[in-house]
């Protein structure tokens, strides 16, 4: 058997397992349970991990408008093209300036990726997912 | 009462013990002559009874170890063992079949490169060796010689 290659949460009723026992065939059935079937303990994700530099920023002073490159790696799962990436951020790290966030894939030639973002009420940026991630990576 | 419906209850009989088709019903309506019963209109075919609602499994758990070649079978997209355990309410012979369906989108998939699946069992009829069957295509695996 293999574990999925996502966890999804929370679990939905009909994401039960099904037991059944049968006579001989297969085909007729005695005793069955078809909800609230699940398997424990649950899956645990693997580490997205940053690598050398890590993070690094095109500016060094206070409120001033900078670039950020992250440089992660996943581990031996993958990503397929209609995955996403969701970064979430500390609170009062990096403040939203109004403008349109642009995101580039560096590792490939540096195209461009959709991006989405949420705010803090302080106006920091709390969660950034890109998309297509590896579809633009090929 | 020629052409009539005619509806006779019996009370506290016993369904069938799975969800196969029963044997037909043979109905026959007769009359005395002399002491003795000949058949006037009869049924010996076609008249099935078959339920639906299958018996209660009890205390149902799947349980998933991390022990792998890797030691890693807890995480995303890894092989696993799983362990299934629950009480039946009625009996099933030693040529019945266990039917376990994987649920989609979570928990666990069947590894359709892998050749090596393998199953046991504990409290059956042959032992601890069994005989386990897989369908990809419809997340099922079936279980055999319990």
């Amino acid at each position: 058997m293999k574990n999925m290659r996502w966890i999804k949460s929370p679990l939905e009723t009909t994401d039960s397992f099904i037991i059944k026992s049968g006579i001989s065939g297969g085909v007729y059935f005695i005793d069955g349970i078809s909800e609230s079937v699940v398997a424990t303990p649950t899956l645990i994700p693997d580490a997205l991990s940053f690598i050398s530099p890590e993070i690094t920023r095109t500016g060094n002073t206070v409120s001033s408008k900078i670039d950020w490159t992250y440089f992660i790696k996943f581990s031996s799962n993958s990503l397929d093209s209609t995955g996403l990436l969701k970064m979430t951020l500390p609170d009062d790290v990096v403040y939203d300036m109004g403008e349109t966030l642009t995101t580039v894939l560096v590792t490939n030639s540096s195209q461009e990726i959709t991006n989405s973002k949420t705010l803090y009420t302080s106006g920091a940026l709390n969660t950034i997912t890109f998309r297509s991630v590896c579809g633009s990576s090929g | 009462m020629a052409g009539k419906e005619i509806s006779i209850t019996f009370s506290q009989v016993t369904n069938p013990p799975s969800t196969a088709p029963t044997n037909s019903f043979v109905f026959y309506s007769q009359e005395q002559v002399s002491g003795t019963y000949y058949s006037i209109d009869g049924i010996e075919s076609g008249a099935t009874y078959a339920v639906s609602g299958l018996g209660s499994i009890t205390s149902a758990t799947v349980t998933r170890d991390s022990l792998n070649v890797d030691n890693d079978g807890l995480k995303v997209g890894r092989a696993t063992n799983f362990l299934f355990s629950f009480i039946i309410s009625n009996q099933v012979a030693t040529d019945g079949v266990f039917t376990f369906i994987m649920p989609i989108d979570s928990h666990a998939m069947i590894d359709e490169t892998s050749t090596d699946l393998s199953c046991s069992a504990t409290n059956c009829a042959s032992g601890a060796t069994v005989t386990c069957a897989v369908n990809s295509l419809t997340r099922t695996v079936t279980v055999t010689d319990y």
